[in-house]
């Protein structure tokens, strides 16, 4: 008995140390993820639908966000099957709250059976988390720029460059829809940018 | 005392005990004929608008009823017209969608009084859907009514749109009916001709040769082809009897409560089990005179698909009518070797779910038509076949966490609570985004003692999915032809489909899911794809799954795991460590649905 609880000690002990704790996400991630559980966005977006990465907008009401849901059909063993995005929302990143939300008219393309880019391939849950929370971190950064709250200190050519390494290579023309205004001011600040629609 | 007596005092008493029911009858009270053996009247407190009471034998000698100044009594019709007339004088607006329906509802009934099928689903589904649409006005109807009296005008609302709800319900059941007929006669006619086939078979050692081969072969073929498209048929008419207007009924009532009328839904569900049934069997048979006769066909359902390859132009009188098509009578043996060509404007198939042309094309306009096709294959990858690809990353994000809770149950150091094991069965694969109806699917199962082999519950996934989309609980337009695999269920609905009592939680915490799922009950739940299966390829997807049960430790009652079934991955009581199965939970925002009863 006492082996047992000695093994039993130990094996709790070596399954405490391999706890590696995930750094916090990003507070614009924090405020998104609860999108779709808020109206309108409760009734006409698919909890299944991931939502892209969020693009700034300057609005009269001060900064706001928007993001596409897009469905991701698919699962472990058959891999991911990407559809164009299937609704659009309208987000102040202050409350998490959608100020508009809707369902887009027209048929979901089926785009690729490729998610991210192949750069990232291989890598494990944990480290691809902490890529995107990267991105998340400098979008705050460079919607701050954006919005005339901060003065340009190299913030877009570093957020163009690491969202171009992240972002879903087959969705970058529906990025570039959210915001084109957004997209063209990154290029004329960066040099850089996402291509046109 | 005289026990005769005794039993002729208890005999009068019941009668005694009616009689005094009949003194709570106010004296003014008027009995209305309502049409309804069940039901045959109504009593009420006075007569209608244009109607006055006078004293006739009906149900009782000395009973009231009401007739109009012509002398005409009030008819049973003349009670929907009250209603009608009552809900116009509490919402005008509402009053004039209501009564238009009626009216369209009154064509169909005359359209198609003779016809043999009844009347077609395209056209059914249409009233179903405006009156589905009316049911979801209901509420703002009601929230305008004038405060005072809003009791009286909520009931008059309701009374009034039951008019058409009922007539279109009444009307559907009569066609599925019709339609049901039709097919046991083919089906019949089918059984008659293997018969045929089978006695030449027998006559000949069950391996005949040469001619009579090829003539036996040529008309199985046949019979094979037409089979197939009889199926086709079965299918719609048993999609025909989820459109019918108990669906749109079945919604809250002023009080908030939920009404489930008595119809006939159950009844003809039941029928169409049945011919179902007998359909495999005419199957069975089909494939064993093939055995014989080397022919080497395809199962007859899968003559589905010949259907769905004429052109588009062909189709187009099915789509509008799939009952109107010509009817398939099986001729006299005639032997036709030539196989029929492949049409090059072939109609894509969709395995599980194929919407085929464009509505707006159509010349009757009807809505969109889902048309459910058996299949073998899971939806996701329609055109292309499956790739072929390395393994998924290990599930558990947290092995060692997973181990550490084995390793203590297998000490009794913790407690199983709920029934993780008895409920694997209940795991099958989702076909499409629905993991939302799938695991609904499961929990319904379970509460209703069905046979839980992964058939009958894909069967129920297919007729959920349909109920789902025709009751607005499934996101995307139905007319996109990957709405089965690309739509999903947004939260708001998330659990509606199992129409009982529940609490919905939204932006809760781990101790709340921890808290509902230690009840043992089964908990519907939202989570993190990229989380729960660890694989980034699906990061910040959402999944919908079911809660089986948890691990709990006993001496702290903490939960250390919980147990899983996904019809994502068909993972039946996978065990999910609780931090990875919070972090998922987290990460989705903390949607979870807890039944209540």
């Amino acid at each position: 008995m006492k082996t047992r609880a000695a093994l039993l000690t130990g094996f709790l002990a070596l399954a405490a140390c391999a706890k590696q704790e995930p750094s916090a996400p990003s507070k614009l991630k924090a405020a998104l993820h609860g999108v779709r559980g808020k109206p309108p966005c409760s009734s006409v977006i698919a909890v299944e639908w991931p939502a892209g990465f969020p693009v700034p907008q300057k609005t009269d009401h001060g900064l706001r966000f928007r993001l596409f849901f897009y469905p991701v059909a698919g699962n472990p063993s058959t891999g991911p099957v990407v559809y164009a995005p299937a609704g659009e929302a309208l987000v102040d990143p202050r409350t998490g709250v959608p100020e508009t939300c809707e369902a887009l008219p027209g048929d979901p393309e089926r785009l690729s059976e490729r998610r991210w880019p192949e750069a990232l391939a291989g890598l494990g849950f944990r480290e691809f988390q902490e890529r995107q929370n990267v991105l998340y971190v400098k979008t705050e950064a460079v919607a701050k720029v954006y919005a005339g709250e901060k003065e340009p200190v190299g913030a877009a050519k570093d957020y163009v460059r690491t969202f171009k390494a992240i972002a879903e290579p087959d969705l970058l023309p529906y990025y570039y829809r959210l915001n084109p205004a957004f997209w063209e001011w990154v290029r004329d600040t960066a040099g850089d940018s996402i291509p046109k629609a | 005392m005289n026990p005769w007596l005794l039993l002729s005092l208890l005999s009068i008493l019941p009668v005694r005990a009616e009689a005094s029911k009949d003194l709570h009858i106010p004296a003014d009270a008027v009995y209305v004929p309502t049409g309804d053996p069940f039901e045959p009247y109504q009593i009420w407190d006075g007569c209608p608008e244009g109607f006055t009471p006078y004293v006739t034998d009906w149900p009782n000698p000395g009973s009231r009823a009401c007739r109009d100044v012509k002398g005409k009594d009030f008819q049973p019709g003349d009670l929907d017209a009250h209603r009608l007339k009552k809900l116009c004088r509490f919402s005008p607006s509402f009053c004039e969608d209501v009564k238009a329906i009626n009216a369209d509802i009154q064509v169909l009934e005359e359209k198609y009084k003779d016809a043999d099928r009844g009347v077609p689903p395209g056209e059914l589904e249409s009233v179903n859907a405006r009156l589905g649409r009316l049911r979801n006005e209901l509420g703002i109807v009601y929230g305008l009514l004038p405060a005072s009296g809003r009791k009286e005008g909520e009931a008059a609302v309701r009374a009034g749109f039951d008019v058409p709800v009922r007539r279109a319900r009444k009307l559907g059941e009569a066609s599925v009916q019709k339609a049901m007929g039709s097919i046991r006669m083919r089906l019949d006619a089918t059984d008659d001709a293997l018969l045929e086939i089978e006695r030449g078979i027998a006559r000949h050692k069950g391996r005949p040769r040469g001619d009579v081969q090829a003539r036996l072969a040529a008309r199985l073929m046949e019979i094979n082809k037409k089979t197939g498209a009889l199926w086709t048929e079965i299918r719609d008419t048993g999609l025909n009897i989820d459109y019918l207007g108990p669906k749109s009924y079945s919604a809250e009532k002023p009080d908030g409560s939920k009404v489930f009328p008595k119809t006939g839904a159950a009844d003809l569900t039941a029928a169409m089990n049945r011919l179902q049934e007998d359909y495999v069997e005419t199957e069975r048979r089909i494939k064993e005179a093939d055995k014989s006769l080397g022919t080497g066909l395809s199962p007859p359902r899968d003559g589905v698909k010949e259907v769905a390859g004429r052109s588009k132009k062909n189709l187009k009188n099915k789509l509008v009518n799939p009952f109107g098509g010509d009817v398939i009578v099986l001729e006299p043996m005639v032997i036709t070797a030539e196989a029929p060509e492949k049409d090059p404007d072939e109609a894509r198939m969709v395995p599980g779910m194929e919407i085929r042309g464009n509505p707006d094309d159509l010349p009757m306009k009807p809505p969109q038509r889902l048309r459910i096709a058996p299949v073998a294959e899971p939806v996701l990858t329609p055109d292309e076949p499956v790739k072929k690809r390395g393994p998924p990353p290990n599930p558990d994000m947290y092995p060692l966490d997973s181990a550490a809770i084995k390793v203590r149950r297998f000490f009794g150091a913790t407690e199983t609570v709920g029934d993780p094991e008895g409920r694997e069965k209940y795991t099958f694969h989702q076909r499409g985004g629905t993991c939302g109806i799938a695991s609904q699917v499961m929990m319904i199962a379970e509460r209703d003692k069905l046979p839980a082999d992964p058939r009958s519950l894909s069967k129920m996934e297919d007729d959920l999915f349909v109920e789902a989309v025709n009751r607005g609980f499934f996101v995307g337009d139905p007319k996109k032809t990957g709405l089965r695999a690309a739509g999903g269920t947004p939260w708001q609905y998330m659990g509606d489909l199992l129409d009982q009592p529940m609490k919905k939680h939204v932006g809760a915490s781990p101790e709340e899911l921890a808290a509902a799922a230690k009840t043992g009950k089964m908990i519907l739940a939202n989570a993190n794809t990229g989380h729960l299966w660890n694989n980034p390829e699906f990061a910040d997807g959402g999944h919908i799954f079911v809660i089986t049960g948890t691990e709990v430790d006993k001496k702290t009652g903490e939960v250390l795991g919980y147990y899983i079934n996904d019809t994502g991955t068909n993972a039946a009581g996978r065990l999910v460590s609780a931090r990875q199965m919070h972090e998922a939970f987290e990460a989705r925002g903390g949607y979870f649905v807890e039944p209540l009863e």
